[in-house]
């Protein structure tokens, strides 16, 4: 047999002293933000980087459950290196204070908490689903379903290592669907609550499929760089073969070229109808320096990694996934910063008399999700240090060793 | 009149057996081969060493064409030989054209992919000279069947046979035809 814990492989050890660096600079860089760029900016950093990992960390546990749910053979052997990577998960309640503490100070980067909020006509009407209270306790549901459900599935996927029989597989099989249900429902609600609720004057019902698109082709392309690197260094040969990584390949393809059809959708609607209250959100985003970011999100979201991945054998080549997945977690960044940081040059431009509000995009955009970076790495090699980094008891684990894609 | 050979057939029951079974043949060396199969067999083409098929250049030669068709319809139509204001909207716009260039490169994709397929297969094809033995019939049904042609360089009616004996087929026979 060869080696399934990697806890003590090079590559593990680089996640965690990278995760070590990237957590100090980060944390560092964060408190120089706050120092230097105010409350508002520094939100916007810390809940960039934390909407960057977390997302990517509950989609993890749903890349696990969704296999479950299908009986997929073909990713028992790579489907622990993504669960390995949900060790976020369990502390995002903590991850969470800040933005309470955020929106209880009155002048945060949520508009309709500000004191200005009560005399909006559209945000009055707003207020029975966007108040501080009802806030709080959507925050508090998500951070514990999602801790609920790494310890479901994650837990029995684990469980099933040392187990003498199926039955935690079997659970897992039983009870991935309803799982996926609540996965669905709180990705949506809190892309609505963080994200969507920056620009509350404005709203996309299609936001919570375009938030989960950017979130499980992330994941994909950090599941393809682990892999990728572990094979690479000569780990889990018996259990990793080419087919994986085409299989792989296919999925970061298909799920970038899905984000892009559902981010043409929502843009094309409200491109169309040309309402003033839905097209605030891009004619903002098209201008001051936004469009380019816009641009590069086109370039970086759909025209790089539909070029590079789309031949066949291209999807086999190492070097050329490596390349496609990194472009892909850079088209995140880009978007989610494009996302955010429009929506709170807002709010800081509300005391200026000139009510513009300026380009905000600098090193300080880099802190936050180096923070959590660093955090998401450290807490994925301490579970590669205590668990396998192959589900090794998995009973279609065979099937994952012969298939061909 | 007189009988010509067409070929060896050979029977297996074993999808593994005849994946075997095809490496060794394509390892003698054997060009002019098939195998039959009722369902698609995985690593069955890497084990018979079938080179990739062009299929796919003539999938992007479809969404080439189907792409330039929907921006030139457009363009044309709308800038050039009608022009309409609808909306307000720009004559041609590369926003509005989205969901046309994709239709379009969609349907030029799969046209040009069944026409090409069916080229690349030799469809249709109403007659194949091992159609009439028994062997063969078998499979559509449960039987993997392994035909190797007389054309083949390497082919002889003794050897041939043997070598599909020694890996395992069953009811190894050759195939003639009437030839005038």
């Amino acid at each position: 047999m060869t080696q399934t814990n990697l806890g003590s492989t090079p590559v593990v050890a680089a996640m965690r002293k990278w995760g070590v660096i990237f957590l100090a600079a980060g944390a560092v860089g964060l408190a120089a933000t706050f120092a230097i760029s105010g409350q508002q900016r520094f939100m916007a950093d810390y809940l960039l980087g934390f909407w960057y990992f977390a997302g990517i960390s509950v989609t993890m546990v749903f890349f696990s459950a969704l296999q479950y749910l299908t009986r997929a053979g073909w990713s028992s052997a790579i489907r622990r290196i993504a669960e390995n990577f949900s060790g976020f998960v369990p502390v995002i309640g903590i991850a969470l204070i800040p933005i309470v503490a955020d929106v209880l100070t009155g002048h945060g980067i949520y508009e309709w908490t500000h004191e200005s909020a009560k005399t909006d006509p559209l945000l009055i009407k707003k207020e029975v689903y966007l108040n501080n209270t009802f806030f709080f306790v959507r925050l508090g549901l998500y951070a514990l379903l999602w801790f609920a459900f790494v310890r479901y599935i994650v837990g029995n996927s684990v469980k099933q290592d040392t187990a003498s029989d199926f039955r935690p597989s079997q659970k897992n099989w039983k009870r991935s669907a309803p799982w996926i249900l609540l996965y669905a429902m709180t990705i949506t609600f809190a892309s609505f609550d963080l994200l969507m609720s920056l620009e509350p004057h404005w709203f996309s019902t299609i936001w919570g499929v375009y938030a989960f698109a950017g979130h499980f082709v992330a994941a994909i392309a950090i599941v393809t760089l682990a892999t990728t690197s572990f094979y690479r260094a000569g780990y889990l040969r018996e259990y990793i073969t080419e087919e994986h990584f085409h299989d792989l390949g296919k999925l970061m393809f298909a799920f970038s070229v899905f984000w892009t059809y559902i981010a043409f959708s929502q843009y094309f609607i409200i491109w169309f109808a040309n309402l003033p209250e839905e097209t605030i959100y891009f004619t903002h985003r098209t201008q001051g320096g936004w469009e380019y970011f816009g641009a590069a999100l086109v370039l970086l979201h759909f025209v790089i990694p539909f070029i590079t991945l789309l031949r066949q054998d291209v999807k086999r080549k190492l070097t050329i996934l490596r390349f496609a997945a990194v472009v892909i977690l850079l088209s995140h960044f880009v978007d989610l910063a494009w996302i955010i940081m429009p929506a709170v040059g807002k709010v800081m431009a509300h005391g200026n008399p000139d009510h513009h509000s300026s380009f905000v995009f600098g090193w300080q955009e880099f802190t936050g999700v180096m923070f959590f970076g660093g955090v998401f790495l450290f807490l994925a090699s301490r579970l590669f240090t205590s668990r396998n980094a192959v589900a090794v008891n998995d009973p279609l684990l065979h099937e994952a060793v012969e298939y061909t894609s | 009149m007189t009988e010509a050979p067409v070929g060896i057939v050979g029977e297996f029951t074993d999808p593994n057996q005849v994946t075997k079974a095809a490496q060794a043949i394509r390892d003698a060396g054997y060009r002019q081969w098939d195998i039959h199969t009722p369902y698609p067999v995985h690593g069955l083409d890497k084990a018979m060493g079938v080179k990739r098929s062009m299929l796919t250049y003539i999938s992007f030669g479809g969404l080439l064409f189907g792409i330039s068709n929907a921006l030139g319809i457009q363009y044309w139509m709308g800038a050039i030989d009608y022009p309409l204001n609808i909306g307000g909207k720009g004559f041609f716009d590369w926003q509005f054209s989205i969901p046309i260039d994709f239709e379009l490169s969609i349907l030029g994709t799969a046209i040009f992919t069944v026409i090409g397929l069916f080229h690349l297969c030799r469809l249709p094809t109403w007659y194949n000279r091992y159609q009439d033995d028994d062997s063969f019939k078998k499979a559509t049904d449960d039987t993997f069947v392994v035909t190797i042609d007389s054309d083949d360089d390497r082919f002889s009616a003794e050897t041939t046979q043997d070598m599909l004996r020694r890996l395992g087929a069953k009811n190894v026979h050759l195939v003639t035809a009437t030839a005038n």
